[in-house]
């Protein structure tokens, strides 16, 4: 499944949401910016998922340059939703300037965050603490 | 005192070109890069909560988005045209952010000054 948000006149998408399963979870691979104007599109991805009954909900933001508050909202709604179905949801990041976004709030203390797919699917024991981010590799927006 | 301002109308898709131009002006005073991450973030939580009291106040006037270097400091300065005693339409999370990124923040609701001191 597929969800995507760019502005009208542009032909760059300004984020971009893929759904697929792996190891028995949806994986939602998530690239580009997320903020007011794309979190919708991040809601609609992760709410389809979980209307369809995933209860192992993997977010990977490794192709996210920029998340801000309302990404986490809508992280912090979906997560609500799926511990209601006893289901877990992990979040991948590989960006240190994206992880500090979750530091900075104390959600990498309510949301297991990983540095990598790999880690997300295969433990579930991951230690988010000892898990290692790239600096960051541009120093703008593009 | 090089100065210089951006309005934008009070609609989402127009956060994202407020952090293009301030972290191109961070850039131009010599911010460090992590501070420049700061800036983004932070003008982009600033600028999102301004946008935001206008829809809720279907307020049609632009956003502005003031920059100023003076000396070693620089400050962006986010103005609306909502009144100060209307209620956040947020969370708290985007203050709580803004505060954290930003070693000097001044909140009088609809101006918000956010300073930065160029590193050394």
């Amino acid at each position: 499944m597929h969800f995507s948000r760019s502005l009208c006149h542009s032909s760059d998408v300004e984020l971009d949401v893929t759904t697929r399963e792996e190891s028995g979870c949806t994986v939602l691979s998530v690239v580009g910016e997320v903020d007011v104007f794309t979190a919708p599109t991040l809601d609609e991805a992760l709410s389809a998922a979980i209307a369809g009954g995933s209860i192992c909900v993997v977010v990977d933001l490794t192709g996210v340059d920029f998340l801000d508050s309302t990404g986490l909202s809508v992280l912090v709604k979906a997560l609500k939703r799926v511990r209601e179905a006893d289901g877990s949801l992990d979040v991948v990041v590989s960006a240190d300037r994206v992880a500090k976004v979750f530091r900075l709030t104390g959600l990498d203390k309510l949301i297991p965050l990983h540095a990598t797919l790999n880690d997300a699917l295969g433990s579930d024991s991951a230690d988010p603490s000892q898990a290692t981010y790239d600096e960051p590799t541009e120093d703008g927006e593009s | 005192m090089p100065q210089a301002t951006l309005s934008i109308p009070p609609s989402v898709e127009h956060v994202r070109l407020a952090r293009l131009v301030a972290v191109a002006a961070a850039r131009r005073v010599g911010l460090s890069d992590e501070q420049i991450d700061d800036v983004r973030l932070a003008v982009g939580e600033g600028v999102t909560r301004a946008v935001q009291r206008h829809l809720a106040e279907h307020v049609a006037q632009d956003v502005s988005l003031g920059m100023i270097e003076i000396d070693d400091e620089f400050t962006i300065v986010i103005t609306d045209h909502v009144g100060s005693a209307v209620p956040e339409t947020d969370d708290g999370i985007a203050l709580a952010l803004i505060r954290a990124l930003v070693p000097d923040v001044e909140d009088a609701g609809a101006v918000l000054s956010l300073r930065w001191v160029r590193s050394a």
